[in-house]
């Protein structure tokens, strides 16, 4: 397959990959972007550690496929900067190894964009979709419903 | 992990095979595509990186998320019809859907996690013929019918065939027609009970098992196979288990 | 100043940006990637293992099988028993055994080299579990006795190298006279089984190794590199500083990542290609590197009828998969922790491990004080009921009190056990209803490691920088914010000022390993010494200089303070030591004394306690049970960190939930594991965890660590499942003896019950 032009938005800057469209998103990001912030652990969608936003959505990084990505804004850990989330997620000591936190900020991110007032059963429930092996979880719902209290407030 | 001919080889999103791209403009290219040798359609894609894990290794990947034909959800007081490209979040939420038959949309919303939901679709979720998945399961017990470019097939025959491009499922509609899927036991026993003024069918899974339909009447699950065993639950327990999720469902589609 | 705050984890600018570097993250110019050919017969012998075609596929730099191993290396590991080759030689032993690999210049590369490998296996029988190994006619899975040695035991212990076929190593202990068994008014005898799970930690095994000059640098994701640095020169016949181990952040590992794994690999690929290797493995090849113990737990325990435990006898057999890994340690605390924390008359332990067609089992959370709690605690309840008297009362009478000696020579508890358990009650609302019930266990472990040694340095700069050199790997349990609060403590300094130095065995001072709970409690202490051993410095210093005894001297924030005088210890160094400054370095040591009286060689350094309570409610129907309440605690002694505290109980917690819940591998008899992917292998998700789950930090203050800690971190997980066990008997009067807590297990039981009542 030749190698085809890729453009898309990566973290807010244009990004144009000259790669085989049909490499895995996730080994694109980390192999010609540098996102190390990408963490590939199952392979398989099942553990979410890859976890992106692809327009606004959560995505397994590890289950798509670079073409697939055209177009699109693609947002990984390193988007956020001083993000309300990652302030909770150090409050609260809502990581431990830190391999699973850069998908569980996403994947929170992608929450509390679709649903700002969740309750802590929708935590729970939209949380299931990534593994935290280290924490027991309660700390990540906590420090997930403290962001949303804090951005919901009125700056 | 796949096994090759001589040992077992641990794949990752490094060893992707390198597979060509075709992105299908519509149905005919789509079905020219798949009848390749080693080609494989992409819906979602979320399940298709299980398949390379287990060695599959497509030459050619055909995108089909151009084929607007297969989206979409339409309704007659015929049938249901939903396009293959459905994903779990749209048609989970489709109005029409919840309106015409709630508990099927209900029981849809449920299935994997919301992360995949976005982007898992509805036809990837029958053609990756995973036992853990669970629509093969819903369909059984609603009587579907999937529709592939190249003719029709039931849930059950899709286990065992190598079919082209499925395109659409269609449920049929029956008057009084209600539903309600009992998956807390999941994954190891889940069961959908269909009733409508003209009978209905339940439809019974386990994690390693093809669903098998049962007859409403079969309270005590006698025509549960002999051999509907895996190596998490007997058939005792699927039987008794089974029964008591039966008999629940069956109330609670009185109740409602 | 520091202690007791719940300071933000030292890491998080680092982990929350996605920048941590981890091993995965380790790139070398030229650097190769290489993956395994693994075995797919659970016990076979290789009749021809045939690389050619793999050694001329395109990105090919090396081949690694057993016809490529160099003359003169000792190519097999293992902790007391080298018996694990690097790649296999005449035999498989499990399926995933690894039988060849390749560093290409990608992973797909690699991948599609592999697949021309050509091996001829001839299968021979498969002993897939216990009662398989032990079996009369089973094969003899190590015809050959493998280098081994035992350990030194002091008083009531021994072990011995294979006992018997197929077990590799025994532990027994022996305290008391064994005839009180025929005072006792009541003996039962009773069974359990302990299912295995797998440490799922979410980074898999990697490591990168550039062994070319004679020299070897490994970065691996390592638990302990000190201990890899010694295996890797008795391996490889290298000097141990012609080796250089380093570890970056690590992703987790619950036990997995002691010792050597594939490192040896890596490093030989390395020395075969004259290139970096990476050899990073996936999560699912996690499954076929090192696992939980199974285990068969009979206990015979003699009772009073007033409920007096007066004698207990044990035989745990644990398997151990194809290769001894951890084994006869493992085996070692089953047998030592299984009386549990009750005082005895007569103990006798024997704890064997046998070994199977299976992935090897090792190090995981809880170390035999899981598969210990789950048996002792369980058959408590049991024996209370049997007897009529309630499981609270029973423990109350038999529980050792504060200070009391676990067994002759050996240290005294150090946790108040009761006040423990009435702390958990009382924080748990229960109810009773019917079909719902209230359980609850004391888990029990010693703590710390045997014998285990640490040293720490501690330099402070001119500025009154700090830097902490301290061998205990970050991975995840917080060590690079706990252990730097000792330090600001005992400094008069704030935490933020203490730079963690990387860890690089060139520089780092030994540490034994990040293991056994360990952190605090005894890498604490060493660290400790080092910082005070440094204010004094400090303080001796600024004496001499102000011409003043030093007792009349304090640090803090890097003034000498006086009385009401404040002095800045900048200028003061400077003139004494010129403009360039001075760094003040201290180190600190800390082990255990040996002590020959004490069963394990040395005393206890501290016993790791966790005590849990459930409410259950069973759905008779279907069997399936909904814990609606767990509440569990551990004693920290002091908590250091509390917020580190409450992670490291509640992520203990839910594994022991799970692992009474779901979480198990399955084996089938030809040793195929039925549920080895990340999908099918189920572990706990954010909607798993009981409607009300709360831990509880306790700080009883008896800790021998600094300030009167304790280590944590393992205590948490011991109790839980036998505390659900024993709420589905108050529930429904079931008991169930193996794990996990199925639905089909509760509604057989149920079933059982009604027909006995009947
Ligand atoms: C972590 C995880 C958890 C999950 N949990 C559940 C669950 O709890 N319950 C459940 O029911 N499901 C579950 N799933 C499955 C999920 O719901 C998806 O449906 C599934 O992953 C595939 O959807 P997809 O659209 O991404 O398919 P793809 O990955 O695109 O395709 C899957 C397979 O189907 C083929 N295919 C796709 N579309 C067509 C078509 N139109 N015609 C012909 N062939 C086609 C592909 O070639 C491929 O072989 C889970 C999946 C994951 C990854
Ligand atoms: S690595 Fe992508 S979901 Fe686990
Ligand atoms: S912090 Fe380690 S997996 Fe979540």
């Amino acid at each position: 397959m030749p190698p085809e032009t890729i453009r898309f938005t990566l973290d807010g800057r244009a990004a144009a990959i000259t790669a085989e469209p049909t490499e895995p998103l996730a080994h694109a990001l980390r192999e010609h972007c540098g996102a190390q912030g990408v963490r590939v652990a199952c392979s398989r969608a099942v553990c979410g550690a890859c976890t992106v936003l692809v327009d606004g959505l959560p995505a397994a990084s590890c289950a798509m496929f670079l073409w697939q990505v055209e177009g699109c804004a693609v947002e990984t850990v390193a988007r956020l900067k001083a993000h309300p989330l990652q302030e909770a997620f150090a409050r609260h000591g809502a990581f431990q190894c830190g391999y699973c936190t850069g998908g569980f900020l996403m994947l929170a991110k992608a929450l509390l964009a679709e649903n700002p007032s969740p309750s802590r059963a929708e935590i729970a429930e939209y949380l299931s979709s990534n593994i935290c092996r280290c924490t027991g979880y309660s700390v990540i719902i906590e420090a997930v419903e403290e962001a949303a209290a804090a951005m919901r407030a009125p700056a | 992990m796949f096994r090759a001919a001589h040992g077992l080889i641990a794949t990752t999103v490094n060893t992707a095979p390198r597979a060509a791209l075709c992105r299908a403009c519509d149905v005919a290219e789509a079905v020219a595509a798949l009848a390749q040798p080693g080609a494989a359609a992409v819906a979602g894609g979320t399940d298709l990186c299980a398949g390379f894990n287990a060695g599959l290794t497509p030459s050619l990947l055909v995108d089909l998320s151009r084929l607007e034909v297969l989206r979409g959800i339409e309704i007659t007081t015929e049938d249901i019809r939903i396009g293959a490209l459905v994903t779990h979040a749209q048609g989970s939420r489709d109005q029409g859907l919840r309106a015409a038959l709630p508990g099927f949309a209900a029981a849809w919303g449920m299935l994997a996690n919301p992360r995949i939901r976005h982007r898992a679709t509805i036809g990837g979720n029958i053609m990756a013929r995973h036992t853990r998945y669970e629509m093969s399961l819903l369909l059984t017990a609603l009587g579907a019918r999937l529709v592939f470019a190249e003719g029709e097939q039931t849930p059950a025959q899709v286990w065992n065939a190598a079919p082209g491009l499925l395109t659409h499922i269609v449920i049929p509609r029956h008057a009084g027609q209600r539903f309600i899927y009992m998956r807390g036991l999941r994954p190891q026993l889940t069961l959908a009970v269909h009733r409508h003024a003209g009978g209905g069918l339940a439809a019974i899974g386990t994690e390693w098992l093809h669903p098998v339909a049962l007859a409403l009447a079969d309270a005590g699950l006698e025509e549960l196979p002999e051999t509907f065993a895996d190596h998490v639950i007997s058939r005792w327990y699927a039987r008794r288990a089974g029964a008591a999720l039966l008999a629940r469902g069956m109330e609670a589609l009185d109740a409602a | 100043m520091s202690i007791g705050l719940s300071l933000p984890r030292a890491d998080g600018a680092e982990k929350l940006s996605g920048r941590a570097t981890y091993t995965a993250d380790i790139a070398l110019p030229g650097m190769l990637h290489a993956k395994l050919l693994r075995s797919s017969h659970a016990h076979a012998r290789l009749l021809r293992v045939d690389a050619g075609r793999a050694r001329t596929a395109p990105g090919v730099h090396a081949v690694l099988t057993r016809d490529d191993v160099p003359e003169g290396l000792m190519p097999v590991y293992g902790y007391f028993i080298k018996d694990q080759p690097i790649v296999a030689t005449d035999r498989v032993r499990h399926v995933g055994d690894i039988i060849a690999a390749v560093a290409a210049e990608t992973e797909a590369q690699a991948v599609a080299a592999l697949a021309l490998i050509e091996v001829e296996y001839e299968a021979l029988p498969v002993v897939a579990s216990i009662e398989a190994a032990l079996a009369e006619d089973a094969p003899e899975l190590f015809p050959q006795a493998p280098i081994g040695f035992v350990p030194a035991y002091g008083e009531g212990a021994r072990g011995a190298l294979r006992p018997a076929k197929n077990i590799c190593f025994e532990f027994g202990y022996r305290m008391g006279d064994a005839a009180v068994f025929d005072r006792c008014d009541h003996v039962f005898e009773d069974e359990f089984r302990f299912s295995r799970m797998w440490h799922f930690h979410l980074e898999p095994f990697v490591s990168v190794a550039d062994a070319r000059d004679g020299r070897i640098e490994i970065w691996s994701s390592n638990q302990n590199p000190f201990p890899l640095r010694k295996e890797l020169s008795r391996i490889f016949r290298m000097p141990e500083n012609a080796i250089t181990v380093r570890v970056p952040y690590v992703g987790g590992g619950f036990g997995s990542k002691n010792n050597c794994k594939t490192e040896p690999a890596a490093v030989l690929l390395s020395m075969l290609a004259g290139r970096p290797v990476r050899l990073a493995l996936t999560l699912a090849e996690g499954f076929l590197t090192n696992t939980q113990h199974a285990a068969i737990l009979r206990l015979r325990t003699g009772v009073m009828s007033d409920g007096r435990l007066v004698a207990r006898q044990s035989h745990i057999e644990l398997d151990a998969g194809a290769y001894s890994d951890a084994s006869p340690l493992v085996a070692e605390k089953a047998g030592y922790r299984i009386p549990g924390p009750y005082a005895w008359e007569h103990v006798e332990s024997l704890c064997r491990c046998v070994m199977t067609n299976t992935a090897p089992a090792g190090p995981f959370r809880g170390f035999g004080g899981t598969q210990a709690t789950w048996a002792s605690e369980s058959q408590i309840d049991m024996i209370a009921r049997r007897l009529g008297i309630s499981p609270l009362a029973m423990r109350q009478k038999n529980l050792l009190k504060l200070h009391q000696a676990y067994m002759p020579g050996e240290s005294g508890v150090d946790s108040d056990m009761e006040d423990g358990l009435q702390t958990v009650l009382a924080a748990i609302h229960h109810t009773p209803a019917p079909d719902r019930g209230l359980g609850f266990a004391v888990g029990f472990k010693d703590g710390g490691g045997v014998n285990k040694p640490a040293q720490a340095r501690v330099k402070v700069s001119t500025n009154g920088d700090v830097f902490l050199g301290c061998g205990t790997v970050e991975i995840g349990q917080g060590a690079r914010t706990a252990i730097p609060q000792i330090v600001a403590e005992i400094l008069g300094t704030s935490a933020t000022r203490i730079r963690v130095a990387p860890i690089d065995t060139d520089h780092t001072p030994f540490d034994q390993g990040t293991n056994a709970s360990s952190g605090i409690a005894v890498m604490g202490q060493a660290v400790a010494r080092a910082a005070t051993a440094v204010r004094d410095q400090v303080l001796g210093f600024a004496a001499a200089q102000m011409g003043t005894p030093p007792e009349t001297l304090r640090l803090e924030d890097w003034h000498i303070i006086r009385g009401n005088e404040r002095l800045p210890l900048g200028p003061m160094i400077m003139r004494y030591y010129g403009g360039t400054g001075f760094e003040f370095t201290a180190d600190g040591f800390f082990k255990p004394d040996s002590d020959h009286h004490a069963p394990l060689e040395a005393q206890c350094v501290y016993w790791e306690i966790g005590w849990a309570a459930a409410e259950v409610e069973v759905d008779r129907g279907t069997g399936q049970f909904t814990v609606t309440q767990l509440v569990v605690a551990g004693d920290a002694g002091r908590a250091i960190n509390p917020m580190l505290c409450r992670g490291q109980d509640e992520g203990s917690a839910i594994m022991g939930y799970a692992q009474a819940m779901f979480e198990t591998m399955r084996y089938d008899a030809a040793g195929e594991l039925l549920n080895g992917d990340p999908l099918h292998y189920r572990v706990p998700l954010a909607e798993d965890l009981p409607a009300r789950f709360t831990t509880l930090t306790l700080e009883q203050g008896h800790g021998p660590g600094p300030f009167g800690s304790k280590g944590l971190g393992e205590g948490a997980m011991l109790p839980v499942a036998a505390a659900i066990a024993n709420a589905l008997e108050d529930a429904v009067g079931i008991r169930i003896t193996e794990l996990p807590l199925t639905p089909e297990r509760v509604l057989r039981a149920l079933d059982n019950l009604e027909k006995a009542t009947a």
